[in-house]
């Protein structure tokens, strides 16, 4: 880590930390509306059609007996996925003390807020009956009848909301001192809404004091979080016993998807921001570098689950599970898990070359690779199993309608819009918490002990 | 009793603030630290104890708990509607909300007790403070009487504040 | 089964009586949901009413108890005190519904004008009809014409007379599909004038040259349940043995495929395979020789028929015929079947049944039986009749001759050339659209009506409802118009049907005994008059051997034959979206028509499949997408009749083509030019692979190894309860469990067809169903072995599939919302209205069961009107599923609590269980082990099984497997 501390810009005081975050947040320009108002389009779009969908029912949709999941609910644990990576870096990587973190945690942990928000619309979309979601939340009604929490899609529910709740407070509270900061130099409307964003804070013992330590606890709050949401979501399909589906594996399988997909799409939006924004001395190659570790190790983890599965089918020797699996390879769906193979397996092998690890065009491809081989995966799991049921006479496989797509574009703009909304209006990157590593580091080099970086 | 007043200084680096509050500590008076960062230097140079939060986060994770288990156990018995030949109450699932109420609940009031215990949301600002706290300095504000004034302020400069200046409390 | 069926036929059949005399004879039409103003005592709201009448979907006949709520007709039921039906009824039947409520009934008189028809009062229409009666009447004898298809006695009657008011005796009846050649047969070997009763139940074994006797021929529903007591293994010789069945023709139809093997001819070889079983019978002295018949004679005959030299020319195995000729020989009783028009073929069924005496015991001649109908002589002299010109009027009252006349007749340029036709009818078809008047007439169940399908039953049908539509009885027209022809009261004393179906049964009656108005009630309580026949004395008439026609040869190259499709019969039943919408049992395709192909013909024809074929013969040519399978002799285009309307209705209309536009004899083959077009048009199925690639959803067991004692290799059984976790739950009061003999189901869809009828079922169309969006609760699973496992298994692999209602359904906990879940008599319900629609239990159900509804359900009017009051009709985005008919249930508990009594056995019957015409299902109370259905279970042990066992579900409906006869064994 000796080479990786050089890569450190120590030479930043405060005032240049503060000088360029603040500069990201000037009042945009035209070109920057211009995207805006595009993603905005598209996400009128997808909710155009949402709304045609909702009036007419699911024919809209190329559902149908058997396949009566595709692809909502593949979007659905999509960006369920996506949001892991977040508060892994944010509370994980903050309890053991990771140096590297502090200069990416917000972006990531902004990311995680949107992709839960989007993955949560899903479900709802699915719904034959979406006007009658809130059946699946407890609340007070004169019939006293609750939900049924032996189902997975309740445990879905919990796990979600909470996990929204719990990364939302986190995020929060890491943002009030940098919002505290920016206050100070904003003006007009700006400088009321950070005012009462920041809820007045000044930084004082006091506010430190407990600040810190209800920082810490929620990072050990949101830490087993993160692994039981994704493990949840993993248990909607390992408690049916649909062949394919029905696997203990699947809880960590699914964690490390989850890691893999959400990592590769940090890095898929920091690359670009950081040039457009100009934060390349802020988020240095020596960032990029460790999360394409982190994309390396959890393709490996994913690679093994994918052997483990096809293995213990095999094992099993159950032919139902073997031909479950026969189609899912050599089916009429797959390509897409060739694709998926390629796209999982295959291409995230090359960032075992520095060169590639610490170069940004080439990482940024990989990380596409990645989101779309790691929404394939899903698909293939959900729609795939089912569409090779334990019936032969009631095989069929899927096609997609127009309907079906335009949510799906929509719902990734809809998340992109929110992103960069976010990016311009609020302190994308930790002020704080940079300064604070940058102090620790000084004083770590001066006793010469930055190995521990 | 003679009038009070206020010594804001302000420091550049947080060594040194930290050695100058342990003189502070020592002389036994009034005095707040302004810091841009969370520093653990300052905050174990001031308190011994650490913050109260921990024990609100513990009793809102058993609220949670406890919440979760009631609901669940509670509604399945009120209908008793078999599923899937399972036990009306079903503990092993219901593990699973427990689980989720416990951090659900342990985090909200992780929030709402650090805001409260920080004396937030408020709109007055603390006396002494000055923006740049915010951003790239330290500040130490000493309250005294106006007789111990000029010591204080020379404990400061000496500590290496770089600018120092005197208000009424 | 048959006490409780009895039983709760009493109940039902109680309140007939009085309520049949209730229904108004002729009422302006209404269509409120209580139609009667003032409601008389028979509607109670809520309550059905049950009324005995008969089925006039086919000549079968078969005796119905429809049910009735608020004054409409909501289901038809078998009638259990009806000798043929026997309280089943095929999926035709159920479909009667449709026609009733049939949204393209004509819904008054129309006459044709100059641009097309247009509405008249009921006035001018029938001043219209009787001036043209009346101008052609004055200008000769036998000017007007009537055709019609089978009336029944009393109709016929009437018809008649009417004709004689107008001075005229030309009177036919069209029926496309009667057996015309086993009338002459029968006339040619016995003797006689009627057609005989044939008892399968009673014999050993079975050879059915070309007869489907389980889809068209004759009378499905009796012989489904006399075939399921044929095929039930019995003791013979005291060895555990099963009746064996072979089927001779060129296509693997649906009875075919429950047949023991299938003997694979080309159309017209049946009479040598035929005579060739009997030349082996001559041989080894199977010929009983008490037949009083000439030996010699015969053994002139078949001398010829050598099954070497058959072999050789048919290309059928001489093993095959040997194997039929063994079983039919050296069994104590048998029967052999004719369904072709080759009367040489029905000539040598006769001697087959006549020497091996059974005639008498499986073929029964009984005194009594129905006046003939037309032959196919008569309707050619109509024919040329109206086409020289010597008709002026003719009416036709049904049997659509223009869709389905031979070619040959040029029907079209006849009728072309009657100065006026006028159509009587229910829903208008391509006859109608060539009339020049339309007078909308009763359907069956609004009107009086009799049938007599054979000797010794008299079927009474009586008014059910009160009219949808502003329509007449046919009987009331004819009446009507033969006074306004000046008949005289003594010629014609009725004034309507009523008093002529009562006064026909006047002289009924006073044979019965009795007071009239006894016998009365009793015939209207029992929907008719049954009386035990005598078997005739017959003799085979010796010049048979030598008035014996030589077949004639099949066509050289490719044939086309036209098959009888088992819901759409001769083009009926093809507006009646449930026949469209359930798939037809063997290809299992919907909503189009097809053209079934062997893959070599095919081959060489450069087919595929879905391909469209161009199949031009010497009277037409029409183009149907392709079916490519085994189940068709090489050589053979097996075309199924009824698709192919043009004017019969927007479900009908363009959907495949029209076969008999082929064929321009009376006959179903012709030599036929086939050629693919290039174009393209899927042909769609609900199920997916063919192949259950040996899942055990439908098990078999060979005859051998249940006389052995002993289970097939293949399915070892599951230890029972392997890995219980939880302590099961109890069933206080009931545990409603079914039992399904795989062994007597044939795939015949009488029970899907019910469920639509009484579950309010919508039908999705075609698209909808290649996408999987068919709404069906109740499936035939039908699978075929694969080619290396065709000697240890059946030729098809039929059980009808619904809702398991498992003990640990794996549906209930996945949902979120306990929209799904078990009720305290273990039944696995579903709630719609608590149903947010997150399709889980679908993906989660092993069977595939659950049906959700991907559209808001909508029913053309007036089609709602049959919907079933009991059931609620559920909305788009929530799952159902089938409830074991949770109404029928319901209704029997309240009834047995208001009786202070349990609930009797047999008295809850869900519809798909009492419309099976072979009682291939029973249901029951698993708590009650004297129930039948525990019984059932209990005398197959060996049989018993449950689909996918291994995911321990605990299903409660236990199956029972098909059993088959190991090939090449006779």
């Amino acid at each position: 880590m000796a080479a990786a501390v050089k890569d450190i810009n120590l030479d930043p005081t405060f005032a240049d930390i503060d000088r360029s975050v603040r500069a990201i947040m000037e009042p945009p320009g035209l070109r920057y509306w211009l995207w805006i108002g595009f993603l905005l389009a598209l996400t009128l779009t997808g909710g155009a059609l949402w709304t045609n969908q909702i009036y007419n029912g699911l024919q809209v949709t190329g559902l149908g007996d058997p396949v009566m999941w595709a692809v909502y609910i593949t979007n659905f644990v999509f960006w369920v996925g996506i949001a892991h990576s977040g508060t892994l870096i944010s509370a994980i990587l903050y309890l053991f003390r990771t140096r590297w973190r502090t200069a990416v945690y917000r972006a990531a942990e902004t990311m995680t807020i949107f992709a839960v928000a989007t993955a949560g619309l899903f479900p709802v979309i699915h719904l034959g009956r979406p006007w009658f979601f809130y059946w699946l939340a407890p609340y007070p009604n004169q019939r006293f009848l609750q939900p049924d929490f032996r189902s997975p899609l309740t445990w879905d529910f919990f796990a979600i909301s909470t996990y929204l709740t719990i990364s939302s407070l986190f995020w929060f509270t890491g943002l009030i001192p940098d919002v505290a900061n920016v206050r100070e130099i904003a003006t007009g409307w700006r400088k009321k809404f950070y005012t009462i964003v920041a809820l007045g804070w000044q930084g004082s013992d006091r506010q430190w004091r407990h600040f810190s330590m209800a920082y810490l606890l929620l990072a050990g709050l949101a830490t087993p979080l993160v692994l039981s949401v994704h493990s949840v979501v993993s248990w909607d399909f390992a408690m049916g016993q649909l062949p394919g589906w029905h696997s203990t594996i699947f809880a960590p399988y699914f964690v490390a998807g989850a890691i893999f997909s959400g990592v590769a799409m940090v890095l898929t939006l920091l690359i670009p921001m950081r040039w457009v924004m100009g934060l390349e001395d802020l988020i240095t190659p020596w960032h990029l570098d460790n999360l394409a570790k982190v994309i390396l190790l959890t393709s490996l983890v994913v690679s093994y689950s994918y052997i483990v599965e096809s293995f213990m089918a095999w094992y099993s020797q159950d032919p139902i599970e073997l031909m479950t699996f026969h189609m899912r390879y050599f089916g009429p769906w797959g390509w897409m898990f060739w694709v998926m193979v390629a796209c999982n397996c295959v291409i995230p092998l090359l960032l075992f070359s520095p060169r590639i690890r610490t170069s940004t065009v080439p990482l940024f491809i990989i990380t596409i690779f990645v989101n779309i081989g790691m929404w394939f995966e899903r698909f293939v799991i959900i729609a795939g199993s089912l569409a090779t049921n334990f019936e032969p006479s009631q095989w069929r496989f899927w096609h997609p309608s127009i309907t079906e797509m335009g949510i799906t574009v929509g719902a990734f703009a809809w998340f992109l819009m929110l992103f960069s909304l976010f990016a311009r209006f609020m302190p994308i990157i930790s002020m704080t918490e940079l300064k604070e590593g940058i102090t620790w580091l000084k004083q770590a080099l001066r006793q010469g002990y930055a190995k521990a970086a | 009793m003679s009038a009070e007043v206020e010594l804001v200084g302000a420091f550049a680096d947080e060594e040194r603030l930290v050695h100058c509050i342990g003189q502070l500590k020592a002389a036994q008076t009034r005095f707040r630290v302004f810091s841009p960062i969370p520093s653990h230097h300052i905050n174990s140079a001031i308190y011994t104890r650490s913050s109260f939060v921990r024990w609100f986060v513990l009793l809102g994770g058993i609220t949670g708990i406890v919440t979760a288990f009631m609901l669940t156990i509670g509604t399945s018995l009120e209908w008793n509607l078999v599923t899937g030949g399972k036990p009306i109450a079903s503990i092993a699932p219901y593990c699973i909300i427990g689980f989720e109420l416990m951090v659900l609940f342990g985090g909200i009031s992780a929030l709402t007790s650090w805001i409260l215990l920080a004396n937030l949301p408020t709109f007055e600002p603390l006396s002494g403070y000055r923006p740049r706290f915010s951003s790239d300095e330290f500040g130490l504000v000493v309250r005294c009487a106006e007789a111990d004034a000029e010591r204080f302020e020379s404990v400061l400069r000496d500590a290496g504040a770089q600018e120092i200046s005197r208000e009424a409390a | 089964m048959s006490e409780g069926l009895s039983r709760r036929s009493f109940i039902k059949l109680a309140a007939t009586a009085g309520a049949a005399a209730a229904i108004p004879g002729c009422e302006p039409a209404a269509r409120n949901l209580i139609p009667y103003v003032v409601p008389d005592e028979n509607v109670i709201p809520g309550m059905p009413t049950f009324y005995a009448t008969v089925c006039t979907e086919c000549p079968a006949g078969c005796g119905l108890v429809a049910r009735v709520r608020e004054g409409r007709v909501i289901k038809l039921e078998g009638n259990p005190a009806d000798p043929i039906s026997r309280g089943s009824t095929c999926a035709r039947g159920q479909a009667a519904l449709q026609e009733v409520y049939n949204p393209d009934r004509l819904a008054g008189p129309q006459i044709r004008g100059q641009n097309g028809f247009e509405t008249a009062s009921w006035d001018d229409a029938l001043k219209t009809f009787n001036g043209h009666l009346g101008t052609a009447s004055k200008a000769g004898k036998d000017r007007v014409a009537f055709i019609s298809g089978p009336l029944g006695p009393t109709q016929t009657k009437i018809a008649q007379l009417w004709l004689g008011a107008y001075g005229s005796n030309r009177f036919v009846t069209y029926e496309r599909l009667a057996d015309n050649a086993a009338r002459v047969a029968a006339k040619a070997s016995f003797g006689r004038d009627d057609l005989p009763i044939y008892h399968i139940d009673q014999a050993d074994a079975l050879i059915s040259f070309g007869a489907d006797f389980l889809s068209t021929w004759g009378s499905p529903v009796e012989f489904h349940r006399q075939y399921a007591a044929f095929r039930t293994p019995k003791q013979r010789h005291g060895q555990l043995t099963l009746a064996r069945a072979t089927y001779v023709g060129p296509l693997m139809t649906m009875t075919a495929a429950k047949c023991d093997e299938w003997v694979a001819t080309s159309p017209g070889d049946e009479a040598a395979v035929a005579l060739s079983v009997l030349n082996v019978l001559v041989k080894q002295g199977w010929v009983s020789r008490n037949s009083g018949i000439d030996l010699d004679a015969l053994r002139k005959l078949v001398v010829d028929f050598e099954p070497a030299s058959v072999a050789q020319k048919t290309g059928v195995s001489a093993e095959s015929i040997m194997r039929m000729g063994e079983s039919f020989g050296q069994s104590e009783s048998a029967v052999a079947l004719a369904g072709t028009d080759d009367p040489a073929l029905h000539n040598a069924v006769a001697i087959l049944n006549a020497v091996t005496g059974n005639v008498g015991k499986t073929v029964v001649f009984a005194e009594g039986g129905p006046a003939p109908a037309s032959s196919p002589a008569d309707v050619e002299a109509l024919v040329k009749a109206m086409a020289a010109g010597e008709v002026d009027v003719l009416v036709v009252a049904g049997g659509n001759p223009v869709f389905s006349m031979p070619v040959a007749q040029k029907f079209n340029d006849a009728i072309g050339k009657v100065g006026f036709v006028a159509w009587l009818g229910t829903v208008p078809d391509e006859t109608a659209a060539v009339a020049h008047l339309r007078l909308p007439t009763d359907h069956s169940l609004e009107t009086w009506h009799d049938t007599q399908p054979r000797a010794g039953v008299h079927g009474l049908g009586q008014p059910v409802m009160v009219r949808v539509f502003d329509s007449r009885p046919l009987g009331d027209l004819l009446l009507a118009s033969a006074h306004a022809g000046g008949a005289k009261a003594e010629q014609v004393p009725w004034e309507n049907t009523a008093d002529a179906v009562n006064a026909a049964w006047q002289d009924l009656g006073t044979k019965a005994g009795g007071t009239f108005d006894d016998f009365w009630e009793k015939v209207r309580r029992d929907g008719g008059h049954f009386e035990d026949v005598k078997a005739a004395s017959v003799s085979l008439d010796a010049k048979i051997f030598q008035a014996y026609v030589p077949a004639p040869q099949p066509p050289a190259g490719l044939a086309v034959v036209a098959v009888p499709h088992i819901f759409f019969y001769d083009g009926r039943g093809a507006n009646k979206p449930w026949l469209q919408e359930i798939p037809e049992p063997v290809t299992q395709l919907v909503w189009d028509g097809w053209v079934q192909v062997h893959p070599d013909t095919a081959r060489s024809l450069g087919v595929s499949q879905n391909g469209i074929v161009e199949l031009r013969t010497d009277a037409g040519v029409i183009s149907l997408p392709a079916l490519i399978s085994e189940h068709v002799r090489p050589g053979v285009l097996a075309v199924p009749t009824g698709q192919g309307h043009t004017a019969y209705g927007r479900y009908a209309n363009g959907k495949g083509a029209n076969v008999w536009s082929l064929l321009s004899g009376w006959g179903k083959v012709a030599a036929v030019k086939a050629r693919p077009t290039g174009d393209v048009r899927r042909l769609v199925s609900p199920l997916f692979r063919a192949d259950q690639m040996e899942r055990g959803i439908v098990q078999t067991i060979s005859i051998d190894d249940l006389a052995k004692g002993v289970l097939p290799p293949s399915d070892e059984p599951v230890p029972p309860q392997p890995y219980e976790m939880y302590a099961p739950f109890a069933y206080p009061v009931h545990k409603w469990a079914m039992t399904v003999d795989a062994n007597s189901c044939t795939g015949c869809s009488a029970c899907v067809a019910a469920c639509y009828a009484e579950n309010n079922l919508h039908v999705v169309g075609k698209d909808y169903v290649e996408i999987g969006r068919v709404m069906s609760w109740i499936r035939v699973e039908r699978y075929f072995p694969p080619k290396d496992k065709a000697d240890e298994a059946p030729l098809m692999q039929v059980a009808p599939m619904l809702c398991q209602h498992c003990d640990r359904a794996p549906c209930e906990p996945v949902c979120p919302v306990f929209a799904s879940a078990h009720t305290k008599e273990g039944l696995n319900q579903q709630i719609y209205n608590r149903c947010v629609g997150t399709r889980y239990c679908n993906n989660n159900c092993p069977y595939k069961v659950r049906r959700f509804n991907w559209s808001l359900p909508e029913w053309d009017e007036p089609l709602n009107l049959q919907l079933n009051p009991d059931v609620s009709v559920r909305g788009a985005g929530v799952m159902e599923k089938c409830s074991f008919c949770i109404q029928r249930i319901t209704y029997a508990e309240l009834n047995a609590l208001i009786e202070k009594r349990p609930v009797r056995d047999g008295e809850v019957q869900p519809a798909c269980v009492q419309a099976c015409p072979s009682k291939a299902m029973t249901f029951g109370d698993e708590d009650d082990p004297q129930s039948a259905m525990m019984q059932r279970r209990i005398d197959n042990k060996l049989r018993r099984y449950l689909v996918l066992e291994e995911i321990n579900v605990g299903p409660n409906v236990t199956y029972l497997r098909d059993i088959y006869q190991t090939k090449g064994k006779a």
